[in-house]
């Protein structure tokens, strides 16, 4: 077991520059950040079983990662993965959604002092006037004094490992490989670009929708062509991430010594491997370990419309003349 | 479609060299075809915020004036159209030090010059339109931030030197046109590289000028410069075959040319948007049609209806449709309508320019004085013609708000109410992460957001 810590200096990062400086992408690649990793990393190899027909035997790791960044040259980077001297890198700045109001239907968004604004998408209402406090005073629509750090809250994983089980009998070889990690969040911008009034296609839970009043549901009263209720960077869509996947299962057989022998072979083995049979998640989206943002290197567990790890079957032979 | 990054060493290199120059100019032109800006998308904002496109579901809340600051379609358009104002600064600063240096001479430098302004007055033109405070209540006269110079990347960019406070609407105007002035006077009358048309000339300036009169209410100077154009174009066959031959016409003055290869691409392109084949994002709306009479060609070519629904048939060449900025026929509209506010009376002259506008089209029918009671109904039928004529390339909700109108009930929805001038959200938001990144009341938003 280990204990382990590393500094990072001079870290490169896209500083964001103004858009009017007119510079391409608004970025400049940059060292501008010093940050620190450290965690524990664990590994234990057991052989738990050997007799003449079985062997039995275990590998399990783990590291665990507390990532924070130190030091930054110029301002926090802030955007919705974020940059912030004090946290940890990428950590998510979003709105906090309140839910939906019981009575009305309209989506809820928390205020830095805690008072929820709601939002009107009905055509009637004028523009200044579509978003009110619960009293029906008038609110600032949505903006950036309103988005939170998410403070411990990104979208790489904190924990993470493997455990691996061999076992043999006579020719036979059987693996189990588990591969699991956690603690990081993802954002889940597909379903929230399944969720949209603007004709295109939903996913179930559109049906939730909110049609009666005293109705508990957190998706919004539906109106067609409604941009603003429901917007993608919000603790709506922020989901937890951490899962377990059967990473690889295999099943070999291997000719006895004898047979090798009388065909003057070296040696031969069949084998069927499935890998990722099941990934056990709470994560709604197409999978737990996605990161579809190319862009920026700091902006990890974007999930937009992102392709998960696909099941695939293997069968193959080994062998030795 | 990569716009050359060069900066720093690189940019020395080439402003040492004239064929360099040369050959850097040219990609003053690819810079303005920005993707998302005077590519397509800035002429596409102003029409589907306009009466006569159906509000697409497409461009975000663009269309129903729902923009919020945070919105990436408006922050694009801002990035894109500095973008472009960056590569002219770049290039301005870079045949300064060659002047100075005698790589050029005064006349290629002049040259140069007003190649350059010409484009930076064009898109600032365009971004004051959009973001500047002018067709809103209680005007606090905010107009844009005027970059005139470039922060290199190797320091200055992140001082707070590019965080450029907003000038008046007023000073704003006046850099649009020194810039257009200054292309006028040293830019050649035509130039022979795209036909001419792609490339900018002393008769783009004037023609740029008109326009840029017209909406300050100068019609004097909008005359002055109208005047100078008259008979140096002529109205192509049919008003589709600008946009369906932009090399071969004779009445574009300035489009920003593309081809098969150099063009915004199946996202951006204007032929994209509109094309009823393609990505058909936009839709005509229904009472478009009833604007022309059933022998105007345009009723039939403009727009072609399609499973039910109009579409516009300006751009059939998918990407490569060339991106519209100014033609012979607006000139003559700009001309007609400063005749008609200037003189406040049923103008002959301004008739006459509206005629053969018109009858370009629709040659049965001609107006005349006895058709119009009053100043206001001939300023109405021209303002109509501009809309028959004009349409999808740029001009919509500019023509209405400049001329104190509004958008009428029932566009978005049924229930939706009418959006009367003056009104905040005329103006678009000035991007969350610019008015942040500029630091306090630097960058003062608009109202309303």
């Amino acid at each position: 077991m280990d204990y382990w810590r590393t500094n990072i200096r001079d870290m490169i990062l896209d500083a964001p520059i103004i858009h009017t400086a007119g510079i391409p992408d608004s970025k400049i690649t940059s060292n501008i950040g010093r940050m620190r990793n450290q965690g524990i990393e664990l590994q234990i190899n057991s052989t738990n079983i050997t007799t003449d027909e079985w062997t039995w035997s275990s590998v399990f790791n783990f590291t665990t990662v507390n990532n924070k960044v130190l030091e930054l040259a110029g301002d926090d980077i802030l955007e919705t993965a974020a940059v912030i001297k004090g946290e940890a890198l990428g950590v998510w700045r979003v709105y906090k959604y309140a839910g939906v109001d019981l009575e009305t239907g309209r989506a809820g968004y928390y205020e830095k002092d805690g008072r929820i604004k709601y939002y009107d998408p009905n055509y009637s209402v004028p523009q200044g006037e579509k978003w009110k406090y619960a009293d029906g005073t008038i609110a600032s629509p949505l903006n950036a004094d309103d988005l939170e750090v998410q403070s411990g809250k990104t979208g790489t994983p904190k924990w993470y490992g493997n455990l691996d089980n061999t076992v043999r009998y006579k020719e036979f070889d059987f693996t189990l490989g588990l591969q699991f990690a956690g603690g990081h969040y993802l954002l889940n911008q597909t379903n929230n670009g399944l969720m949209t009034t603007l004709l295109n296609n939903n996913i179930e839970r559109i049906k939730d929708r909110w049609t009666t009043p005293g109705q508990e549901t957190d998706v919004p009263k539906l109106y067609h062509g409604d941009r603003a209720s429901l917007p993608a960077n919000t603790t709506m869509w922020l989901e937890k991430a951490s899962f377990l996947r059967v990473r690889d299962i295999t099943l070999g057989y291997s000719l006895p010594r004898n047979v090798l022998k009388n065909i003057n072979i070296g040696s031969l083995r069949v084998y069927a491997r499935v890998s990722n049979l099941a990934v056990i998640t709470g994560y709604t989206g197409t999978d737990p370990e996605i990161s579809t943002n190319r862009n920026e290197n700091y902006k990890v567990g974007y999930d937009n419309r992102s392709v998960p790890y696909p099941r695939t079957f293997t069968f193959g032979i080994n062998l030795n003349l | 479609m990569d716009n050359p990054y060069y900066e720093g060493d690189y940019a020395e290199e080439i402003f040492k060299d004239a064929e360099k120059i040369a050959v850097a100019s040219i990609g003053l032109y690819d810079a303005m075809q920005n993707a998302e800006f005077l590519g397509g998308r800035a002429q596409i904002y102003v029409d589907i915020r306009g009466i006569d496109v159906n509000p697409p579901t497409y461009f975000g809340n663009m269309s129903i004036f729902q923009n919020t600051a945070s919105d990436t379609t408006t922050e694009d358009a801002w990035q894109g159209a500095y973008r472009t104002i960056y590569e002219c600064n770049l290039f301005l600063e870079g045949i300064e030090s060659a002047r100075e240096n005698n790589v050029i001479t005064k006349e290629e430098y002049e040259f140069y010059k007003g190649e350059a302004s010409f484009i930076r007055g064009v898109v600032y033109f365009y971004v004051l339109n959009f973001w500047g405070q002018m067709y809103v209540s209680d005007s606090d006269n905010l107009g844009i931030p005027l970059i005139t110079k470039t922060y290199a990347a190797d320091g200055p960019a992140f001082t707070e030197a590019p965080q450029v406070k907003r000038s008046s609407i007023e000073d704003s105007y006046k850099l649009i046109e020194e810039d257009l002035l200054f292309a006028e006077k040293y830019l050649p009358e035509t130039r022979s590289e795209y036909g001419g048309r792609a490339v900018a000339t002393a008769k783009a300036a004037r023609a740029m000028l008109t326009r840029m009169y017209l909406y300050r209410n100068n019609n004097t100077e909008v005359i002055k410069y109208a005047s100078m154009l008259t008979d140096q174009y002529e109205l192509a066959s049919t008003t589709v075959s600008n946009l369906t031959n932009p090399d071969a016409s004779s009445e574009i003055i300035f489009f920003i040319a593309m081809n098969t290869s150099d063009n915004p691409n199946t996202n951006n392109a204007l032929g994209q948007h509109y094309g009823y084949n393609r990505r058909a994002d936009i839709t005509v709306a229904p009472a478009y049609k009833n604007l022309f009479d059933d022998s105007d060609e345009r009723k039939s070519t403009v727009i072609m209806e399609y499973e039910g629904r109009l579409y516009c048939y300006k751009y059939r060449n998918g990407s490569s449709d060339w991106a519209p900025v100014i033609r012979y026929a607006e000139v003559l509209l700009n001309h007609a309508e400063a005749l008609v506010k200037s003189t406040n009376t049923v103008n002959i002259e301004a008739i006459a320019l509206l005629n053969q506008v018109h009858q370009r089209s629709n040659p049965s029918k001609e107006y005349k004085a006895a058709d119009f009671a009053n100043a206001t109904e001939l300023l109405e039928e021209i303002l109509v013609e501009r809309r028959r004529e004009l349409a999808f390339e740029g001009h919509g909700s500019f023509d209405l708000f400049r001329n104190q109108k509004g958008i009428p009930a029932g566009r978005a929805a049924q229930d939706a109410p009418a959006i009367n001038y003056p009104n905040n959200y005329f103006a678009l938001p000035i991007p969350n992460s610019d008015v942040i990144k500029a630091g306090k009341d630097v960058l003062v938003q608009n109202k309303g957001y």
